[in-house]
């Protein structure tokens, strides 16, 4: 009851279009009892982590950008969490320090970090936590996408997204 | 007066200086005469070759320490990656592609790149720890790696943005 529930919330959330954090509610020994298949159509493929609510912490150099990121439901949909930028930095990126999190990370897995757009991506999946400098000496005043996508035939059960953060530093 | 070909004005640019030298001669050689032709390079032209793209960044390294500082440890403690372009993906239309080339990502390609990296990880931090040792400036320090940087294959400076 309580796990229907949870999903009802969770449907709710995704038609509503909140970032609500779901994780915490989910974990894989949950994912043992059931492989629970939604439609496509429902997965929510993008979630706009807001400036006004997103935690922006704002030091000489560096921005901390954070959000809740996607609930992966269906393998083969390209899940987005896009954290914009809310400080006008002029300065070029020296560094983007990047933690992502699943409720549990599913076979198939590849999780992109991107800069401005899907186009100038770099793939971050053997690390939760890492840094790089791909996109230096670029400038940071743009928005930072998370991009996840499980590549496999079949269903899964759903992964959670957690607190997703880049530390952009520039000079 | 038009006056050309010019002998030590300075300013040579090293690249254009060694693509003038005939390829098939050594940098040592004996001429007709029996007397040995040597090529010395001047200082410049033994400076590291650093990629256009981060001249500025370099420069700005050299006016700031602790940007300096950061920067070398950056750059021999982080992978350089393949930028990749999922605009397809994300579409529906198509794969994940290299964003250089528009090849499609494939296992095999991203275990390529993937290797080309971790030498050049390995080989960068090797350097980053030597220097340091050695007590060289990071502002020299980031030249070198950047420079390493800048003499990887043609394929895999393409593949992370650096150009050819």
């Amino acid at each position: 009851m309580k796990r229907r529930l949870t999903l009802g919330l969770t449907i709710l959330a995704m038609a509503v279009g909140c970032a609500t954090d779901l994780s915490g509610n989910e974990d894989e020994s949950d994912s043992e009892d059931g492989v629970i298949a939604l439609p496509d159509s429902w997965a929510r493929q993008d979630i706009q982590a807001s400036p006004s609510t997103g935690a922006i912490d704002k030091s000489p150099g560096s921005e901390s950008r954070t959000g809740v990121g996607p609930t992966i439901y269906s393998k083969n949909v390209l899940y987005t969490l896009t954290l914009p930028f809310a400080a006008p930095h002029a300065g070029p990126l020296t560094s983007v320090v990047y933690n992502w999190g699943l409720s549990y990370k599913p076979a198939g897995l590849t999780v992109y970090l991107c800069r401005n757009t899907t186009s100038t991506c770099v793939t971050i999946t053997s690390l939760q936590s890492g840094s790089t400098t791909a996109f230096n000496p670029q400038t940071s005043n743009v928005p930072f996408i998370l991009a996840f996508i499980v590549s496999d035939t079949g269903t899964m059960s759903p992964a959670f997204g957690q607190t997703d953060q880049v530390i952009i530093n520039h000079s | 007066m038009t006056v050309s070909g010019m002998r030590g004005t300075g300013g040579v640019d090293p690249a254009a200086r060694k693509d003038r030298l005939p390829s098939a001669r050594p940098a040592s050689s004996s001429g007709a005469n029996g007397i040995e032709d040597r090529v010395t390079l001047s200082s410049a032209a033994r400076a590291p070759q650093i990629p256009e793209k981060f001249r500025g960044m370099s420069g700005q390294a050299h006016a700031d320490p602790k940007l300096a500082e950061e920067l070398a440890y950056n750059y021999a403690h982080s992978e350089q990656s393949p930028l990749i372009d999922l605009s397809d993906l994300e579409a529906g239309t198509g794969p994940a592609k290299y964003a250089a080339t528009g090849e499609p990502v494939t296992a095999e390609s991203e275990l390529r790149y993937k290797e080309m990296s971790a030498s050049l990880l390995t080989a960068s931090a090797s350097l980053y720890s030597k220097e340091k040792a050695n007590g060289t400036a990071d502002a020299d320090i980031l030249d070198k790696l950047l420079s390493m940087l800048g003499s990887q294959s043609d394929e895999f400076r393409t593949i992370i943005d650096l150009g050819t």
